[in-house]
């Protein structure tokens, strides 16, 4: 599977949008990492890695992202 | 799946037959029967195909026939990031944790911590007792594999299931955001002193004392599209001072939930008939607040329990996960 692009996993980080099409676990734990970018933003950059590096190592993640 | 009421004896039988098994009911029936691939919570309260009810003679018994393999595993209250370490590949868990115990509020607030908590489904409850025997009783899980009634740790069921299968898992919540009343915590806790009411910073037990804010209605948050509940459990004006059943979550918005004038009516309409051969639990304050005993909510049957889990721990919810042959 190709690699999300950055600038689609920070849009995602930094918008309210529902995810109502991801499994649970993917719109749990999507929403934990905006909460992290939203109560600190200067972390916006490490949690978009963070999200990359998991998306690359968990094919379920980067399909339910790829279908947003 | 199968969900039955089941006698000590018919349970044991399925047990040694070579069953996986997932138990709720009395600490005590739980303890005759014999070791096997099976984890086991406690609770006297169930929804059964006849409705809400106390049930203290039998045991209800989730089989999951679908599972080609199963191992029981125990963590500590330490040892609750690591839960994931145990999935096995395509398959689920079943979790369950003694009711206001360290191994509760560690896995509240620690488990999620763990990145691949995620990669399966993750189910289970909170155990508890029957009320009236608050204090006198411990809630508690067993090991099966052992026999052992652990007081302070979660239990675990990694199940195997066969290749291709796939499980459909998911909440139900009957309630949604109202529009009154919006909620900020600065720190994440099961205790909340202040918090942004409406953008006001608020004593918080002041403030719903004040208001005559209904506390049986959950504060709900917005997950990208999942309603995630948390209840309060004590307002203590005095001390200042507010406790939930699940913690909530600094810088999380929480609006109180509309009024639901009709709880079994509204997992009905939820739910319709559908339930029937999954894996399912719902929150005893459900039980409690819409006087779900002796009434039906479609044909979801399953224990009764003290917080629900679906990779996190969540208040007044319906956790469902069905396996799906290849």
């Amino acid at each position: 599977m190709s690699t999300i692009p950055s600038a689609k996993l920070k849009a995602l980080l930094t918008s309210n949008s529902d995810l109502s099409k991801a499994s649970l676990g993917t719109r749990i734990m999507l929403t934990r990492m905006r909460l992290e970018v939203q109560n600190n933003p200067a972390s916006i950059d490490a949690v978009v890695s963070e999200l990359q590096q998991t998306t690359d190592t968990k094919p379920q993640l980067a399909a339910d992202l790829a279908n947003i | 799946m199968k969900n039955e009421l089941l006698s000590v004896a018919e349970a044991a039988e399925r047990i040694q037959s070579g069953d996986v098994l997932v138990v709720a009911g009395s600490s005590n029936l739980m303890a005759q029967l014999p070791t096997g691939k099976w984890i086991g919570g406690s609770t006297a309260y169930f929804v059964t195909e006849n409705g809400g009810a106390v049930v203290q003679d039998k045991l209800f018994c989730t089989t999951i026939d679908d599972a080609t393999d199963a191992t029981v595993r125990v963590v500590s209250p330490e040892e609750v990031a690591t839960i994931s370490k145990g999935y096995k590949a395509g398959g689920f868990t079943v979790i369950l944790v003694p009711a206001m115990t360290d191994a509760h509020i560690r896995f509240a607030l620690d488990s999620a911590n763990d990145a691949d908590l995620f990669d399966q489904p993750l189910v289970g409850w909170v155990t508890g007792v029957h009320l009236d025997k608050l204090g006198s009783d411990a809630s508690v899980v067993v090991d099966g594999s052992t026999g052992a009634k652990l007081e302070n740790a979660a239990v675990l069921l990694h199940v195997e299931l066969p290749a291709g299968s796939s499980v459909d898992f998911d909440i139900v919540n009957i309630f949604s955001q109202g529009e009154e009343m919006s909620v900020v915590f600065s720190e994440t806790g099961f205790t909340a002193r202040t918090a942004k009411v409406n953008g006001v910073e608020v004593n918080l037990a002041q403030y719903l004392t004040d208001n005559a804010i209904d506390t049986r209605l959950p504060l709900v948050a917005n997950y990208a599209g999942s309603m995630v509940n948390v209840s309060v459990q004590t307002v203590d004006v005095a001390d200042g001072r507010v406790d939930f059943y699940a913690p909530i979550v600094a810088g999380m918005e929480y609006k109180l939930a509309a009024p639901q004038p009709d709880y079994a009516a509204a997992f009905a309409n939820s739910i319709g008939e559908a339930g029937v051969g999954q894996y399912s639990c719902n929150c005893i304050l459900n039980y409690l607040y819409g006087d779900l005993e002796g009434k039906k909510t479609g044909g979801f049957t399953g224990p009764v329990t003290f917080g629900e889990i679906a990779y996190i721990l969540l208040n007044q919810t319906l956790v469902k996960l069905d396996v799906k042959a290849a």
